[in-house]
């Protein structure tokens, strides 16, 4: 058993471009531990997208080792569906919230897909969840007559629901104005250290970094440098 | 189940916009089925509704049966060759008028004899004796103010006959049908050509001991050849439909096509779901209810519409809708309708679930 929840072990990815090569990521590791919050920050086309993707089970690496929880990827990407559904949480740019399910029926959904069959269990969290995050009282109502913070904020509840070793985070703040972004990135380190689940987050926003444990800056596909705000 | 119903019931205004034109494509097809079917018995309910399976005829007759003639001689020699039923019928098609009144009406004479399989059931009315000259007309009729106890004349020879009781469903060629017995049909054609011989139309059978019946210059020909054979009925039936078919076809498609509109609205929804870890067999499931429902519904509330339409339509208008066809309509729409939403699951099945993710097209 490790003690890491994600651990991605010189992964690189190669584009094929005509006769050109292009290298989006270059050997790049990463370790992250239950209950750490990490964000990726980095310029545009710097690879930090990829390499969530590649993290998330969307993308497959073009070398390296990916292993979340206790489970290394593999090529079949039928695992993979099976990976996303019980190992990894995400928290999209945009909330992605399905606009005819209510609060309460976008995290039943998860149920649904994670098949759980205890009712009431799941149940019980769902309401949890939805109390850290304010979110109780408006279990009832549909994605339109929430604000684009609590529409994020449904969005992290939704990716906490399969309980996931991993949440991974792709700019959950590019469409928040400053104040309420930062209430979001609050939210999910909130939910992180209660949970004790490790997270990743894909940002450019450089005032929420003090609400993390780590930062790794990317750039040309190579992490540049490693901060720790621990 | 659950995001398919979920979905309908939210969007129900943009769904039941699609609901009401199936459900009004449902009954212009069902519509178009009653039609083809009213027509088809308009030339051949009354051989459609009699007993008999087959029909003895002369060969040179094409198989219509007012084209053909057949001898007593040959009736009594057919009544040796089979331990079937059968009795001889005329058909023929005449005018008449009814008694001080001018306007002459369309009729087909159905001569029968009254005790054999041919003689439909009299709806209303008296027996029907074939002793005088009397006559037992279609419903139809009913419709021109013609009565029990009136008398209507027969146009070419003049002979007064008395409308004894009226039947239903006796329709040939688009015509009206008047039941009368073979004296009176006899009278009519004497009084026409007085060296008239008697001779028969056709032979109609009850039963399927046809093997030893062998005629010079006639044949056995079963009811569905008779019925097709009449002139104008497989025409008008192959163009009706064909019309019928394409409208189910033309229907589904345009399904089809909402559903392909609707799906690739719908492309990120479908994509996120995958990537929270949704199957494509549930992303599947999902489209084929909301498919079964939306035509299924359809289909189920166009069916009732039309039936109920088609109680309240004046009795001269050629339809008639039945459950079989109306059923194997609906079921064929249905089917169809899933065929064509295959092309929107092809679309659904093709999307990555990276596309969630941003920076990635």
């Amino acid at each position: 058993m490790t003690s890491y929840a994600l651990q991605l072990n010189n992964i690189s990815k190669v584009y094929q471009d005509g006769d050109n090569e292009n290298t989006v990521l270059d050997k790049v590791s990463l370790k992250v531990k239950p209950g750490e919050f990490v964000a990726i920050v980095g310029p545009s086309g710097s690879g930090k997208s990829t390499m969530l993707s590649i993290a998330g089970a969307l993308l497959s690496s073009t070398e390296g080792e990916v292993i979340i929880g206790d489970t290394s990827l593999d090529n079949n990407k039928k695992n993979w569906i099976r990976v996303r559904k019980e190992k990894i949480g995400f928290i999209f740019q945009s909330h992605q919230l399905i606009p005819y399910l209510n609060i309460g029926d976008q995290l039943n959904l998860i149920a649904k897909i994670s098949k759980n069959k205890d009712k009431k269990e799941f149940e019980a969290y769902a309401d949890e969840l939805l109390n850290d995050l304010g979110l109780l009282d408006s279990k009832t109502k549909y994605p339109n007559k929430l604000s684009g913070g609590e529409k994020q904020r449904v969005a992290i509840a939704r990716a906490f629901m399969n309980k996931p070793d991993v949440i991974l985070a792709d700019e959950p703040t590019a469409s928040l104005d400053g104040p309420r972004g930062r209430q979001v990135v609050e939210m999910i380190r909130k939910v992180v250290k209660k949970q004790n689940r490790a997270a990743i987050m894909v940002t450019h926003d450089e005032r929420i970094l003090d609400l993390v444990d780590v930062i790794y800056r990317i750039e040309n596909g190579k992490i540049h440098d490693v901060k720790s705000n621990m | 189940m659950f995001l398919a119903i979920k979905d309908l019931k939210y969007n129900k205004a943009r769904y039941s916009l699609i609901v009401s034109m199936l459900i009004l494509l449902t009954f212009m097809v069902l519509f178009l089925s009653g039609l083809a079917n009213g027509l088809s018995l308009a030339t051949s309910a009354s051989i459609k509704n009699a007993r008999a399976n087959h029909y003895i005829i002369s060969d040179d007759a094409d198989s219509i049966i007012t084209r053909s003639t057949v001898t007593k001689e040959q009736f009594q020699e057919v009544k040796g060759m089979t331990s079937s039923e059968v009795t001889p019928i005329n058909l023929m098609r005449m005018s008449m008028y009814e008694k001080d009144k001018q306007e002459k009406l369309d009729v087909t004479y159905l001569a029968v004899d009254a005790e054999s399989f041919m003689m439909p059931p009299i709806i209303d009315g008296s027996e029907f004796s074939g002793d005088e000259n009397s006559i037992l007309l279609n419903r139809s009729f009913l419709e021109e103010e013609i009565s029990i106890g009136d008398t209507v004349v027969d146009s070419a020879s003049g002979i007064e006959m008395k409308v004894t009781g009226f039947v239903k469903d006796q329709m040939y060629g688009h015509s009206a049908v008047g039941i009368i017995s073979l004296n009176t049909l006899k009278d009519i054609r004497t009084k026409i050509n007085k060296n008239d011989e008697v001779k028969y139309n056709a032979i109609a059978i009850k039963g399927q001991d046809i093997d030893n019946i062998e005629l010079t210059n006639a044949e056995v020909i079963s009811k569905d050849d008779v019925i097709n054979n009449i002139p104008g009925h497989s025409q008008e039936q192959m163009s009706i439909n064909m019309i019928l078919w394409v409208l189910v076809i033309v229907s589904a498609a345009i399904l089809g096509v909402f559903f392909y509109i609707i799906t690739t609205q719908k492309l990120t929804e479908f994509g996120v779901m995958k990537a929270l870890g949704m199957e494509m067999k549930t992303l599947s499931a999902t489209i084929i209810t909301q498919v079964l429902i939306l035509a299924g519904g359809s289909m189920l509330v166009g069916n009732v519409l039309t039936f109920a339409i088609s109680s309240i339509l004046p009795s001269s208008m050629p339809f008639s809708l039945q459950c079989g066809p109306a059923g194997i309509i609906s079921l064929a729409f249905v089917i169809i309708s899933i065929v064509v939403s295959l092309v929107s699951l092809r679309k659904v099945a093709k999307i990555d679930p990276l596309m969630a993710i941003g920076g990635h097209e």
